[in-house]
């Protein structure tokens, strides 16, 4: 049946883009537009003689290295999942000469694993959406690949991915080996995913479920945005807990919290319409994100409230705050500038950073940061920085540039 | 180039750059930037011989074909890992035809070029054994034996897709 090679080739080549300067390229003998000048780019197969030579050995190390590892405990209906590293790789990997990315940034014990830029589309006269594309990293060749996936989440370890199939929801979740590019499973859903994300220990997926696509809004008039009553945005449903290893996935009912009845309000709320669940630290509870003080509220993996747990956050992230010793906080002041970190046992500030926001530690000394371009003087002009506690020390992880428009990108950080 | 020729040129890039796009992208293994690459080295190529070439489009195609498959052979493997045997497969219903194609474009992007180049020709590009042969430059024997070993290929990284890739001759 050459039916389903011939529909495969002719669906897949149509994800192809058209670069719009190919004749100017093409006479002007020029490297690729997007080509930084003097430097090997390792996907270009036509330098991949020299991009080995140059010492791009992640394409190289982490498919071997995946053979040796050997399997996990298999239980009889589930995937075995690849191991993740050990000990995991912490040198610091840099791209400043364009935007988004094009080979992997990544330092201490985190790594940009996926990111999305966007694009905003009309829906109708009353309404626009905004709609992510998703580059996962891809180490085969120490890229990122483009990939037509509605939703992408690598789990920690950077060995396997988790990804909705769907143009901007799905009901299908699809598991990918980050090293053979293989697709391991695809589990089918009933409900409409949005978002999907990996248990801290990389063995359960957290899957919220909406009613329809909530990243749509009425545009901006005169800088405002007014919401008809009549207009539809798809709201928060409910979850899927789905345990990888044993093959069981489980739904809840979790409808969207709504905005505050009344001004003054104290009772937790949120207005937004994408509303994703989360993970705590350990992955023994969820959270639900509130856009009131505080910012989350936690579940049991069953939906049943429960107390917060001691853990430290970054507001609004299921990133925690502490450091890897435990000994230092990110905040309360996460958002500069400047930003503190303080002591964890007695709250004193021990530095301060000149940058926008704390994003993660990549170890017990230096915290991956969004930095501003020149002397900050546009906080909407910034990119990815790794900095010193004490705030002395700065290393350009990406390439700054305006957060929306051409090249703009959204990293998502992932424990290597 | 004359200020005609460059006119020429520019339509002819403009009109058959998606279709040359589509083929680069099918033979880098859906790779954007390789395929770009691909597609402006023989544009380029073109260009320079621009007045002597009677049928651009199929001297461009043959050197995409040619070229792509002769990186492969000088640029070493880009560090893949030969697997002995397939590996394990969850227990998924694989049914649906969707699934189905994933699952394939995952195998043909493991593919080596050369066999994957094959298998777009003869099924992309819907060119019989002798026409592949000829825009190769190999023999129609080298056409079908590397096709069937570029299917064999396929069902072994994919064993669900053996049932539906049996009947592909």
């Amino acid at each position: 049946m050459t039916r389903l090679l011939r529909d495969t080739l002719a669906e897949w080549a149509g994800e192809a883009r058209v670069p719009h300067d190919l004749a100017d390229r093409a006479l002007g003998g020029r490297r690729p537009a997007r080509a930084p000048r003097g430097r090997v780019r390792p996907w270009a197969l036509v330098a991949g003689a020299l991009a080995l030579a140059a010492g791009v050995t992640a394409a190289l190390v982490v498919p071997g290295a995946m053979d040796e590892r050997g399997a996990t405990v298999r239980p009889a209906t589930g995937l075995t999942l690849p191991e993740r590293p050990s000990p995991a790789p912490t040198d610091i990997r840099t791209y400043t000469e364009g935007r988004p990315p094009r080979t992997l940034i990544a330092a201490g014990n985190v790594a940009v694993s996926a990111y999305w830029t966007t694009a905003t589309e009309k829906v109708s006269e009353k309404l626009e959406r905004y709609r992510r594309t998703w580059w996962l990293y891809d180490p085969r060749n120490d890229g990122y690949e483009k990939t037509g996936w509605a939703w992408v989440d690598v789990a920690p370890g950077l060995q396997a991915a988790a990804a909705i199939q769907g143009d901007l929801l799905g009901r299908q979740i699809v598991i990918l080996d980050m090293a053979t590019r293989e697709v391991r499973s695809v589990i089918g859903l009933d409900h409409d995913a949005g978002s999907v994300a990996w248990s801290p220990d990389g063995t359960k997926l957290l899957v919220t479920t909406y009613s329809g696509y909530p990243d749509e809004q009425p545009p901006m008039k005169n800088n405002a945005i007014t919401y008809d009553r009549n207009t539809k945005i798809g709201n928060r449903t409910g979850y899927y807990v789905i345990d990888v290893t044993k093959g069981e996935k489980q739904y809840h009912e979790f409808p969207a919290m709504t905005s505050l009845p009344t001004p003054g309000s104290t009772e937790p709320g949120n207005g937004n319409n994408r509303q994703d669940l989360g993970w705590s630290v350990d992955g023994s509870l969820i959270w639900a994100p509130t856009d009131t003080t505080p910012d989350r509220l936690f579940y049991t993996l069953d939906g049943k409230r429960h107390d917060p747990p001691a853990d430290r956050y970054i507001p609004y992230t299921g990133t925690t705050a502490l450091s890897p010793n435990g000994k230092l906080v990110i905040g309360p002041r996460q958002s500069g500038l400047p930003t503190e970190i303080t002591d964890a046992a007695t709250g004193a500030v021990v530095g301060r950073q000149k940058v926008l926001q704390l994003l993660a530690w990549a170890d017990d000394d230096n915290v991956v940061a969004l930095g501003c371009a020149r002397e900050c003087d546009d906080e909407f002009d910034n990119g990815l920085v790794l900095v010193s506690v004490d705030g002395t020390r700065t290393t350009q992880l990406a390439a700054t540039g305006k957060s929306e428009g051409e090249g703009s990108w959204r990293w998502v950080l992932t424990p290597r | 180039m004359d200020p005609a020729d460059e006119r020429g040129f520019r339509e002819f890039v403009s009109a058959r750059s998606p279709a040359l796009m589509r083929l680069g992208y099918l033979i880098t293994g859906g790779d954007q930037y390789a395929a770009e690459d691909l597609v402006q080295g023989a544009l380029a190529k073109l260009a320079s011989r621009w007045r002597r070439v009677e049928a651009p489009e199929a001297y461009v195609r043959q050197i995409m074909y040619r070229q792509h498959v002769s990186w492969w052979r000088t640029a070493a493997r880009r560090g893949e890992v030969v697997q002995a045997a397939p590996p394990e497969l969850p227990g998924v219903d694989r049914t649906h035809q969707s699934e189905l194609r994933m699952v394939l474009r995952s195998a043909l992007a493991r593919l080596t070029p050369r066999q994957r180049t094959m298998l777009v020709l003869r099924y992309f590009e819907d060119l019989p054994d002798h026409q592949v042969a000829r825009e190769l430059g190999c023999s129609v024997g080298t056409v079908r034996s590397t096709t069937h070993r570029s299917l064999a290929r396929l069902r072994e990284i994919a064993p669900e897709l053996a049932e539906e890739l049996e009947a592909v001759r």
